[in-house]
């Protein structure tokens, strides 16, 4: 009965794994004209009001200076293609950089008039009718976290590291001995 | 409680690199075999309890368990939590590289010092395991305030204060059940 209750604990502990993640991650939606910035811990958890600052490609000065708004949202309308700089901030500590590259592709003709079709998706406010009404060709999305392997197995990757450790010191420790 | 790359002064974090380099030499020497299985069990719940993310004030803060690390391993405490950092830092991205060394300081001094409470035998042991849970969250938040203050940065220290107690009482309950689970099944760990 007990070893059933532990290794039910033990389940329900790595199945909720998901619902973790501790780092601020950060999500990239491109939809012309604009780039939606999307920042937060987890899906449930947005960080909403966190300072957020966009830097040009080539100078690398701020673009655009501003802070998410309660669904951990920031819009920026790029003027030009190149890598752009993203920086994160919720002043708790956590802090994130982002990198995305904004094609010569998205100033041309042909990529707004496929997108015009789609201009009231942008404007919807819940999240998921917005990817609902994403497009391949106009919206892009790219994610930066730490997630990208599964929670899971980087926790069981940590603590195998872990006891593989202090295993191996133990085994020099007593060998010594 | 894991400060990102980028926020803390430069200068702030030689210093701390040095201190924190130095704590880990001196408090992991003269290890016993029988100590290290002890250290390794700490590590691996350390590691673990930092994952669960308790979103409050738009932030997220998590368990830290320094306080019980400090209860079961006294100084031993500080190189287990560099060692966790250091995996927490590559594997999940939690706080940064270059100030590891701060995180280690700040959390291991909450460890520290609920080492130094849990010591003073004539205070109740309820009270003695609560305040060590309490002090290893609180403590490490408010040298990490005061670092935010010298760097100029963040939300000031009430605000931090404020996010953060709710986090050291619920420690302080936590340390206070697993002492008593340990006194009854295995007290040698925690004497």
């Amino acid at each position: 009965m007990k070893k059933k209750l532990t290794l039910n604990i033990v389940i329900l502990f790595f199945c909720s794994a998901n619902l973790w993640a501790h780092a601020l991650n950060l999500d990239f939606e491109v939809k012309h004209p604009f780039v939606i910035i999307e920042a937060g811990f987890s899906k449930n958890n947005m960080v909403a009001n966190a300072n957020v600052e966009v830097l040009s490609p080539e100078t690398e000065e701020v673009f655009q200076k501003g802070r998410t708004d309660s669904y951990g949202r920031f819009i920026f309308m790029p003027d030009m293609h190149g890598l752009w700089k993203v920086k994160v901030d919720d002043n708790m500590g956590h802090r994130r950089e982002g990198q995305l590259e904004i094609s010569t592709s998205f100033f041309e003709d042909n990529y707004k008039k496929e997108d015009s079709h789609a201009d009231g998706c942008a404007e919807e406010p819940k999240k998921k009718e917005k990817h609902h009404c994403s497009h391949e060709h106009t919206h892009d999305h790219a994610h930066l976290s730490s997630a990208e392997i599964p929670l899971v197995y980087k926790i069981i990757f940590g603590l195998a590291i872990i006891f593989g450790i202090t295993g191996l010191a133990f085994g020099l420790k007593s060998g010594k001995k | 409680m894991h400060i990102a790359d980028g926020i803390i002064d430069i200068h702030l974090s030689i210093a701390a690199g040095v201190v924190s380099v130095s704590l880990v030499y001196f408090s992991g020497r003269k290890l016993q075999a029988e100590e290290i299985p002890v250290m390794g069990i700490t590590g691996a719940a350390l590691f673990v309890s930092s994952l669960l993310h308790i979103p409050i004030a738009g932030t997220s803060i998590h368990p830290g368990l320094f306080g019980l690390a400090g209860i079961i391993l006294g100084l031993r405490a500080f190189p287990v939590i560099f060692s966790v950092l250091l995996l927490q830092t590559f594997i999940f991205q939690h706080g940064g590289l270059f100030v590891l060394v701060i995180n280690a300081l700040n959390m291991g001094a909450g460890a520290f010092f609920a080492w130094l409470l849990w010591r003073v035998k004539h205070i109740p042991e309820i009270f003695r395991s609560f305040l060590a849970g309490f002090v290893g969250i609180m403590l490490p938040a408010m040298l990490m305030a005061i670092e935010f203050r010298l760097s100029g940065y963040g939300m000031g220290i009430f605000y931090i204060f404020s996010v953060y107690i709710v986090l050291a009482l619920l420690e302080g309950v936590l340390a206070v059940s697993i002492v008593k689970f340990f006194k009854k099944v295995k007290s040698d760990i925690i004497n």
